[in-house]
């Protein structure tokens, strides 16, 4: 992905610099902060359509935050804060957000860092008091089979008043992982970062690494395909865990099965359940016959034809339209303050799809529309989902309309500098961005689409019962290990 | 896999469900099966370092990740799928070598242990920071196409209620207290199975923010299952 315009701005500056882009219509896709010597570089990535704009500016140890102008930055400047060591002035809320521990020094030094003397930072208490307010703490360890988190809910009665997300349990250090030399099992790397989401994460890395190698016509269709075989798959587990959720059984039971049969589908054609392994710099692994063409096809049909017997489901029965229906409002106005993206946004009608806004590989010449809700709740989610898989399905079956014969890999040569990878993934815009040195990882930066949506959860939540909690959280349908990574 | 090495859990009188039916594929494994010159290409390209050559070539499975590059990168293709074994008592069963080749797994947990566990068994899955892959498939196995309910084994919402913990991730430093507390709070005799390449070795994040190289360094194991993930048929298999 090549970076459009590339500035650099004083520290002090940075955040009306930032501010005044923002009213401009940019979105601050990701801000990370990296070693430079001496000092360091606070970096930040925005963009506006399709043009995407790269923001350095040197600090040394402090500069005024963005946050007290933009609030959608404040969990970057957390991140920044902990893992870098820089300290955002007037910031107004630095507890941490995946890293929890502090030490002599930081996690994302250059040169040695010992975690051995590091101390645990406890967890604070939520700032909620009065008479009859109690706090539930729940996890990490959760009664269901996901990853691990902590939430703290502040209730009176049924009601929440407050929660506070506390993360970082799944933080693995793959950005500190991912540095060196510029190597094509990054992607393996990458590919593991958030395990249903492996083909969107390998693919941002590729682009990474690709530079503006121009891939094969065929391996660009083929890796559309695979991104919507991984699209479907995440959206179905969704829908299906919401019928799990709210105790509708049959149709939970169905959704799974259809859900089964698309695994074992990708199986037989590319050989992972999960589709890991399939995208690799420069291409794709694996070419597809004309055999795997056909079953990929009566795949695809019976998986969008289980979209949409289990849309009837939820719709046919009242209670569970009840259920959803006005639960776990997000409104337009959080969406954008929070910068939420992916089908969060779309069902508080806030419309962006990187498919169609910055197009990679073959989105460009193929058609969709983007499925769009306006009332932001559960209900609204799980309708943009129903009908993305109907696009999904729609995508594959264009791609494989007229493929032609044909290369599936070419030979790449990765460019040094800045570069970003952009992804839609079935969470929402996924970025990679690298600072490459001298063929060199310098810094590599993974903002998940989870990391912005994640907070807010916490404003969706909102006067909703506490039982309501894990339908609202199902909906939303956010990674725990790509927030931490 | 579940079933076969904490055999005689479930009643022997239950319908008996072999593999084939559960529409399994085994899980294929990198391993040499021409002439190795030793030049390399493998270990470099190895994201894991699972493939080693001091000893003659050699694979660590519980470090793969089946990532398959060593296969594309073999100049003389001597490196080849050939089926994994489904589980590993100890650590270094999961080792193979040309004069130690790929075999189906044999052997059962302690009998003292499954006898004092009972006839059904209760599971707490255990997240110590993997990348959610193992998590989907453990999901996976309650759906109608595998449904291990209906050979006795649940997964169950607190660890006080748990017969073994199923531990996913490389543990990470975050989540190592909360882990710990989780298998202090499971009730005795329990079981300890380490699922995935994270659990048994760290895998890929093996030099990442993690507490040492795979859960065994902090909690004893009693069942490696190597893959990465590994597919759901394999836990609640019975035959």
């Amino acid at each position: 992905m090549i970076i459009t315009d590339s500035t650099s701005c004083d520290p002090v500056l940075l955040a009306q610099y930032v501010k005044t882009h923002y009213d401009e219509g940019w979105k601050i896709m990701s801000m990370f902060a990296s070693e430079s010597s001496p000092g360091a570089t606070v970096n930040v990535v925005l963009r506006r359509g399709g043009e995407v704009m790269w923001i350095t500016s040197d600090v040394t140890d402090s500069y005024p935050a963005v946050t007290a102008q933009i609030p959608a930055a404040s969990v970057f400047e957390r991140v920044i804060y902990e893992m870098n060591d820089i300290n955002p002035e007037g910031h107004g809320n630095l507890i941490p957000a995946i890293y929890w521990r502090k030490g002599d020094g930081h996690p994302l030094q250059k040169g040695p860092y010992s975690i051995g003397d590091e101390i645990r930072i406890p967890i604070p208490n939520n700032p909620i008091r009065g008479t009859g307010v109690f706090e539930i703490p729940v996890g990490p360890v959760h009664a269901g089979v996901i990853e691990p988190g902590h939430f703290r809910f502040s209730a009176a009665g049924e009601p929440i008043l407050h929660l506070s997300i506390h993360l970082g349990y799944a933080h693995k250090g793959i950005e500190k992982l991912m540095e060196g030399p510029v190597s094509r099992n990054r992607i393996n790397l990458a590919e593991r970062i958030s395990g249903d989401n492996a083909v969107a994460h390998a693919l941002a890395c590729a682009h990474i690494m690709e530079g503006d190698a121009e891939i094969p016509e065929r391996a660009r269709r083929i890796r559309v395909i695979l991104s919507e075989m991984e699209r479907i798959h995440n959206h179905l587990d969704v829908i299906a865990g919401l019928c799990t959720d709210t105790a509708l059984s049959v149709a939970a039971s169905y959704g799974s099965e259809v859900r089964e049969e698309l695994l074992r589908a990708n199986r037989e054609i590319f050989g992972s359940r999960l589709l890991t392994g399939n995208i690799i710099p420069g291409g794709v692994r694996k070419d597809l016959t004309g055999e795997d063409l056909s079953k990929l096809e009566s795949a695809v049909m019976r998986a969008g034809f289980g979209a949409k017997k289990l849309e009837s489901y939820i719709r046919k029965t009242p209670s569970e339209v009840d259920r959803l229906e006005t639960t776990g409002v997000l409104s337009k106005e959080s969406a954008l303050n929070y910068g939420t993206v992916g089908v969060i946004a779309r069902a508080s009608g806030v419309i962006s799809d990187i498919r169609s806004e910055v197009p990679y590989d073959a989105y460009g010449d193929l058609s969709f529309n983007i499925a769009c809700r306006k009332k932001g709740d559960v209900m609204a989610r799980a309708a943009v989902r129903s009908d993305e898989i109907t696009e999904s399905v729609s995508l594959i079956l264009q791609c494989m309309k007229d493929m032609r014969e044909g290369e599936i890999r070419t030979d790449f040569e990765t460019p040094d500098g800045f570069s970003c990878g952009i992804v839609e993934s079935p969470r929402g815009e996924l970025v990679h961005s690298a600072d490459i040195r001298d063929g060199e990882i310098w810094r590599y930066n993974i903002r998940d689409p989870s990391f912005v949506n994640w907070p807010a959860m916490e404003t969706a939540v909102m006067n909703n019962i506490v039982p309501d909690f894990p339908l609202i959280n199902k909906s939303f349908g956010l990674s725990y290990s790509g927030n931490d990574v | 896999m579940i079933r076969k090495s904490l055999s005689n859990l479930v009643s022997s009188k239950r319908p008996a469900e072999s593999l084939e039916k559960m529409g399994s594929r085994p899980l294929m494994m990198p391993f040499i099966s021409g002439e190795c010159d030793s030049c390399g290409e493998c270990v470099g390209i190895c994201p894991t370092r699972a493939i080693s050559l001091s000893d003659g070539w050699t694979i660590d499975l519980g470090k793969c990740i089946f990532c398959m590059d060593c296969i594309d990168s073999c100049p003389g293709s001597s490196i080849s799928k050939v089926p994994a074994p489904l589980y590993a008592l100890i650590r270094e069963d999961l080792i193979f070598s040309g004069s130690k080749p790929p075999k189906e797994s044999e052997g059962t947990v302690d009998a003292d242990k499954v006898k004092a566990l009972g006839s059904s068994m209760a599971i707490r899955e255990l997240d110590t920071g993997s990348c959610n892959a193992c998590e989907v498939e453990v999901n996976c196995m309650s759906n109608p196409y595998y449904d291990m309910g209906r050979f006795g084994i649940k997964i169950v919402a607190s660890p006080r209620h748990a017969d073994m913990l199923l531990v996913t991730g490389p543990m990470t430093n975050n989540m190592s207290r909360a882990a710990l507390e989780t298998f202090d709070a499971t009730p005795s005799p329990k079981a300890v199975v380490a699922m995935g390449t994270c659990a048994i070795s760290g895998g890929i994040f093996a030099e990442g923010d993690v507490l040492g190289k795979g859960i065994k360094d902090t909690m004893a194991v009693d069942l490696f299952i190597p893959g990465c993930p590994p597919p759901p048929e394999r836990f609640c298999w019975r035959y």
